[in-house]
């Protein structure tokens, strides 16, 4: 592991496993490449956002006669047996490079080494546990410990709080409400007086942190755990009731979480983007590599989330931004710090002739 | 043929008791009676029932605001489930409820955003819902299939629409009274309860004069009592299908302009909790899914069920499993406590 990269590992056996770069003997395709996408999200704001990043530079690419035009997706629907079956489907179509966001850590293992036997590069952007792929991801378990240990500062350690989690069964959503529950650890002061799902959807967040206030009149809420794109949300829900605002670490780095924050700095002591963009740009930059030949130290690249500060905030916020915005800011800012961070990881090959940015 | 037609006229009221057989039978009749009375007034009495029952366990539950929750949540679950029990009297369903709102939402938090008049969008919302209710009903007809059928084939159409029009990195607005519409702390003009729970009420006055009043309302229990019978004695079932299924999405339209205001932003899978709980909010209230019987009043007080059960479980810390799977036993329960009817002996 590289030595700049080390303190971003700090917690990796939490949230992912390592293997070695399995990729030492890829006979990387030429000319323009074919690249594909496999998700297991339902087509929501996110993974929205995440295929228009990849088809800007997918289109990029190909204006430079590096890439096939058309970009393929296929979404399983929350459907993990359908998605092995797309997945093989886009191995034996022809796809060189595949982006999976994958359902399960474990289902396309055999699937990764029918990949690789056919030369097709899988950049995961979430951990699998097994070889023949490459992970490109940030630490879901760092960034989620950070934000609620950031939160509980700013409460003083002191408090209740609402913890609003992810969809259930899916690995990142349990590793966030580990880190969480780490972070809490001698703090007596701190309770949870409510959790529940909010499936990583604004409206589903809402209506369940709706529900719990009118379950709960008497209960006071200091903080949210915002486990995913819900805490602007859950803050809506309060104001709706009534109920006075309360603090929030948020995560997603959308247009109204920076919208939020900007309204009511006092209440969001920390931030970071996971926007879709910056980690579609991620991925892309380690498939250009591998396509180039380079050699990546190990299977599973994790870098540091980016995000905005008291210093840098306005390069994220622009004023059209308002609490009721569905869009991503503008991932600029993320990416120098993204490209050269991966710099450290790979070795050999040729330099990539063009990365592509999405806007 | 009307609201609660298994045992009587008239929505709720007791049937008549048996005036002829012997004494051993009437007494097993009138036992009968009773419980096939008290079936029909169950969710009537378990939405008091519930309310007590989180006086007991919720502290603080007696106050306005708790109330008022309670009321949007139920309110949003009985506008959506309100063309979802005509449907289902006609003998039909509608799947393509949790579509209608996901589009509606996004059309209205687009539009207004790009600053078209709002009643121009209502307008086009409206317009696209009766075209949406329209082809439901008649490719169920001309193609002789359950509307079960044409109404998911429709739902995965709109949703693709909807995703399709909403495309990822979009931003969206809603005015300020629509927000308020649907806030605890809302108003209505001089009143202090937020428009959407005045909506319902309207609504639901409207939706049980119309089915008991109207020559369509009457059709619509003919047609889902028996298809057949209904085409013989002239009933316009083509037409009562078109209406109901209009009436249907037009419903889950309207729900989907009140959660744009409700969270403010486009968001196409806004309606996806409503695919069952629609139907939930029906089969609690007593219509039968088989058709022809049952009223919007009885599913009013399934909505009501729902938010209530669903609030006293959350207060008293049960998680979403535990919350579905209390409902899917409320479902089992009442559904089976409804199919105890009178024989027809004892009807007469």
């Amino acid at each position: 592991m590289p030595s700049g990269a080390q303190q971003d590992y700090t917690h990796y056996n939490l949230y992912a496993q390592l293997y070695p770069n399995a990729y030492q003997n890829l006979k990387p395709a030429t000319g323009k490449v074919q690249y594909c996408e496999s998700t297991f999200y339902l087509g929501n704001t996110y993974q929205q956002g995440e295929v228009t990043a990849y088809k800007q530079m997918v289109s990029q690419l190909a204006a430079a006669g590096q890439a096939q035009s058309n970009f393929i997706v296929e979404n399983s629907n929350n459907s993990t047996a359908t998605q092995v079956s797309q997945f093989q489907s886009e191995i034996e179509s022809g796809c060189n490079v595949i982006f999976l966001d994958a359902g399960s850590t474990t289902a396309f293992c055999s699937q990764f080494t029918t990949a690789l036997q056919k030369n097709v590069i899988v950049v995961s952007l979430d951990p699998v546990y097994c070889n023949n792929a490459i992970t490109v991801s940030f630490d879901v378990y760092q960034n989620s410990y950070e934000l609620a240990a950031n939160l509980y500062k700013a409460m003083n350690y002191q408090g209740n709080l609402l913890e609003i989690t992810g969809v259930p069964g899916v690995a990142d959503a349990a590793t966030a409400t580990a880190a969480a529950t780490a972070a809490m650890q001698g703090h007596s002061g701190l309770k949870v007086v409510g959790s529940y799902t909010g499936e990583w959807t604004a409206s589903v967040a809402q209506q369940a942190t709706a529900q719990w206030l009118a379950s709960h009149p008497g209960v006071k809420v200091d903080g949210i755990i915002d486990e995913g794109a819900m805490g602007v949300a859950a803050e809506t829900a309060l104001q709706q009731a009534g109920r006075p605002l309360a603090k929030v670490s948020l995560q997603e780095g959308d247009c109204q979480e920076l919208a939020f924050q900007k309204q009511n700095p006092s209440l969001v002591p920390f931030m970071t983007d996971q926007a879709p963009a910056p980690g579609a740009y991620a991925t892309m930059d380690v498939a250009l590599r591998l396509l180039a030949g380079q050699q990546p130290a190990l299977d599973t690249i994790l870098y540091p989330i980016p995000g905005p500060t008291a210093a840098t905030f306005n390069q994220w916020y622009t004023s059209s931004m308002t609490t009721s915005s569905a869009c991503f800011a503008s991932p600029k800012p993320a990416l120098p710090a993204i490209a050269s961070y991966l710099n450290q990881f790979f070795t050999g090959g040729q330099p990539v002739a063009s990365f592509p940015e999405p806007s | 043929m009307t609201d609660s037609s298994p045992i009587s006229a008239t929505d709720g009221s007791p049937a008549p008791a048996p005036t002829t057989g012997q004494p051993a039978s009437t007494s097993k009749t009138v036992t009968a009676v009773i419980a096939a009375n008290f079936t029909n007034w169950l969710p009537y009495i378990l939405v008091p029932v519930l309310f007590i029952l989180s006086l007991f366990f919720i502290s603080g539950y007696f106050s306005k605001l708790s109330i008022i929750s309670l009321l949007i949540l139920a309110s949003l679950l009985g506008l959506s489930s309100l063309g979802q029990t005509m449907t289902i009297i006609a003998g039909g369903i509608d799947l393509s409820i949790p579509a209608v709102i996901g589009l509606s939402d996004i059309i209205v938090t687009q539009l207004y955003y790009k600053h078209w008049s709002l009643p121009v969008i209502f307008l086009a919302i409206a317009a696209l819902a009766i075209f949406v209710g329209t082809i439901n009903a008649v490719s169920s007809v001309l193609l002789h299939v359950h509307s079960l059928i044409t109404s998911f084939g429709m739902s995965l159409v709109v949703s693709g629409v909807a995703l399709e029009w909403s495309n990822g990195a979009t931003t969206g607005a809603v005015p300020g009274w629509l927000t308020s519409s649907v806030s605890a702390i809302g108003h209505t003009g001089p009143i202090p309860i937020p428009l959407i729970i005045i909506v319902w009420a309207v609504a639901s006055v409207l939706a049980v004069a119309f089915m008991r009043l109207t020559r369509v309302g009457r059709e619509t229990y003919a047609l889902g009592a028996n298809a057949v019978a209904a085409r013989l004695a002239t009933v316009r079932s083509t037409w009562v299908l078109v209406v109901v299924f209009s009436i249907s999405a037009l419903c889950a339209a309207m729900t989907g302009v009140f959660f744009a205001g409700y969270s403010g932003i486009p968001d196409p899978t806004v309606g996806q909790p409503y695919f069952f709980l629609t139907i939930t909010a029906v089969m609690i209230g007593g219509t039968s899914l088989l058709g022809g019987r049952g009223g919007y009043l009885r599913t009013v007080m399934g909505a009501l069920i729902v938010a209530e059960l669903t609030t006293l479980l959350v207060g008293v810390g049960f998680n979403a499993s535990f919350q579905e799977l209390a409902l899917g036993i409320l479902v089992i329960a009442l559904t089976s406590t409804y199919g105890r009817e009178l024989k027809v002996a004892a009807k007469i």
